[in-house]
């Protein structure tokens, strides 16, 4: 009975000495430096990617730019909240703990300061114009079927004439489609008759 | 239900689960490749991929046959395939851009010293009626003809270019067509093909002239295509290792290793 009242008696006090611990030790804690992200916006554009468009017969070569993504990163400096188990150890005393915690949390983020913004490239790509037609393209087509390889440019409405790459005497029924970017040769797109001609 | 048939379905259910996925993961692209491509092309060009464009490939090697299959049946986004597609893959969705060649060469080990075989020859020695190396001018020494499997790409290849109406005969199989050219280079009289970019990694290889035209050569006659496999047409991170293959610094890679670009 003696032995139940003490250990009663400690963990009351414990509990008393407890209060407003978790406030007091945000306060008294040092301040540290976050960097948090804030709003997306478009950065250097990089590249296009180009599509092509059938439409009765015709094909078109249209693009839409691409460009990086940037994401804006404010350096911040503040408190972080502490004493979380010590608050859970309060709870009994007619839930002071979370008064205490949530004390200590509108303490930390009421310690924040804004130290500076940059901007900085968020590793994606994004669109950043709308589509256009692409006239004046370097095109390459491959034959697959007979392994010949032809070369053109879009015309001024970015068509590419491929007519005469399906007439009856041509045995070929599948083209790879591709542009020519400097060095580079980008994939677009496949045009294949072979069920359909 | 009965209790068999919920102990089915949960079964069902977990197989269903444990179905390879074939996107594991965002920016990885899971790929089959032939193993005369992966060894022609070297183990380089994933890590230069991977710095490059950031993305993974997850390279998994059969023959082109098997990797076809593995495209069709869903295990994997890519195939590199030394085999051209038949109708029936094409009618299923299979796209094969074609993007480089390489000669496929007659190979025998280096103390056969003779340096040329004409078109019959190489026909009659895979086919087994030249025996000994003694008849087109070798030392006496029997013939042991090694092939890849049947399902390699360079087996089909070679016996649709080089053998006509002959049976393909053989004294050894090995696995793959790169395996063929490490065993011919340990077995006395031993004869193979395989495609020349592997077989100019062995020293004590020897490679023949077909009628005199050195392979790569106009009108060397044994050439193979290789190829990218992709279900429909490539799109997102396929395209993107496609685009990679066409680039400047990957068809230099494929010419130093004396593959021939077939776009550019």
């Amino acid at each position: 009975m003696y032995l139940k009242r003490t250990i009663g008696l400690i963990w009351l006090s414990s509990l008393l000495l407890a209060m407003g611990c978790a406030s007091a030790l945000t306060m008294s804690a040092p301040r540290v430096e976050e960097t948090r992200t804030g709003d997306k916006g478009v950065g250097q554009r990089i590249n296009a990617v180009y599509m092509l468009e059938e439409d009765e017969g015709i094909y078109t070569l249209t693009r839409q730019p691409y460009c990086k993504e940037t994401i804006e990163e404010i350096q911040i400096s503040r408190k972080r909240p502490r004493g979380f188990i010590i608050a859970l150890c309060e709870l009994p005393l007619y839930g002071l703990g979370a008064v205490d915690y949530l004390m200590a949390k509108i303490y930390a983020n009421a310690s924040e300061e804004e130290l500076g913004r940059l901007m900085a490239d968020s590793g994606d790509v994004i669109p950043c114009g709308d589509v256009e037609n692409a006239p004046g393209e370097k095109v390459l087509l491959q034959f697959p079927d007979s392994g010949r390889l032809k070369n053109l440019l879009t015309d001024e409405n970015a068509v590419i004439q491929l007519d005469e790459c399906f007439k009856k005497s041509c045995r070929d029924l599948q083209i790879h489609v591709f542009v020519k970017k400097e060095n580079d040769i980008l994939y677009i797109s496949t045009i294949d008759k072979t069920y359909t001609h | 239900m009965s209790p068999r048939n919920n102990a089915l379905f949960v079964l069902l259910i977990a197989l269903s689960c444990l179905l390879p996925a074939s996107v594991s993961a965002q920016g990885m692209v899971n790929a089959s490749c032939s193993s005369q491509i992966a060894e022609a092309f070297g183990k380089t060009v994933l890590n230069d991929f991977k710095q490059t464009t950031g993305l993974n490939v997850t390279l998994h090697i059969f023959s082109s046959q098997v990797s076809i299959n593995r495209l069709k049946n869903g295990f994997c986004e890519l195939a590199a395939s030394a085999l051209p597609l038949s109708p029936e893959d094409r009618k299923q969705g299979l796209v094969a851009i074609p993007i480089c060649k390489d000669p496929m060469v007659v190979i025998a080990c280096t103390e056969i010293p003779v340096g040329d075989l004409s078109l019959t020859e190489v026909r009659r020695l895979f086919s087994g009626n030249i025996p000994n190396w003694k008849e087109v001018g070798g030392p006496d020494l029997p013939v042991r003809i090694i092939t890849p499997v049947k399902e390699t790409g360079a087996y089909v290849n070679f016996v649709r270019q080089a053998m006509g109406a002959s049976q393909m005969k053989f004294d050894y199989q090995a696995a793959h067509s790169s395996s063929a050219v490490e065993a011919v280079s340990h077995i006395p009289g031993a004869l193979s093909f395989a495609t020349r970019s592997v077989v100019a990694k062995y020293d004590n290889v020897k490679i023949f002239t077909i009628d005199g035209l050195e392979p790569g050569s106009e009108d060397y006659p044994y050439t193979q295509t290789f190829s990218l496999v992709t279900r429909g047409q490539p799109s997102g991170v396929v395209r993107e290792v496609l685009n990679y293959t066409l680039s400047e610094k990957a068809r230099a890679n494929m010419t130093r290793r004396g593959l021939t670009p077939l776009i550019q």
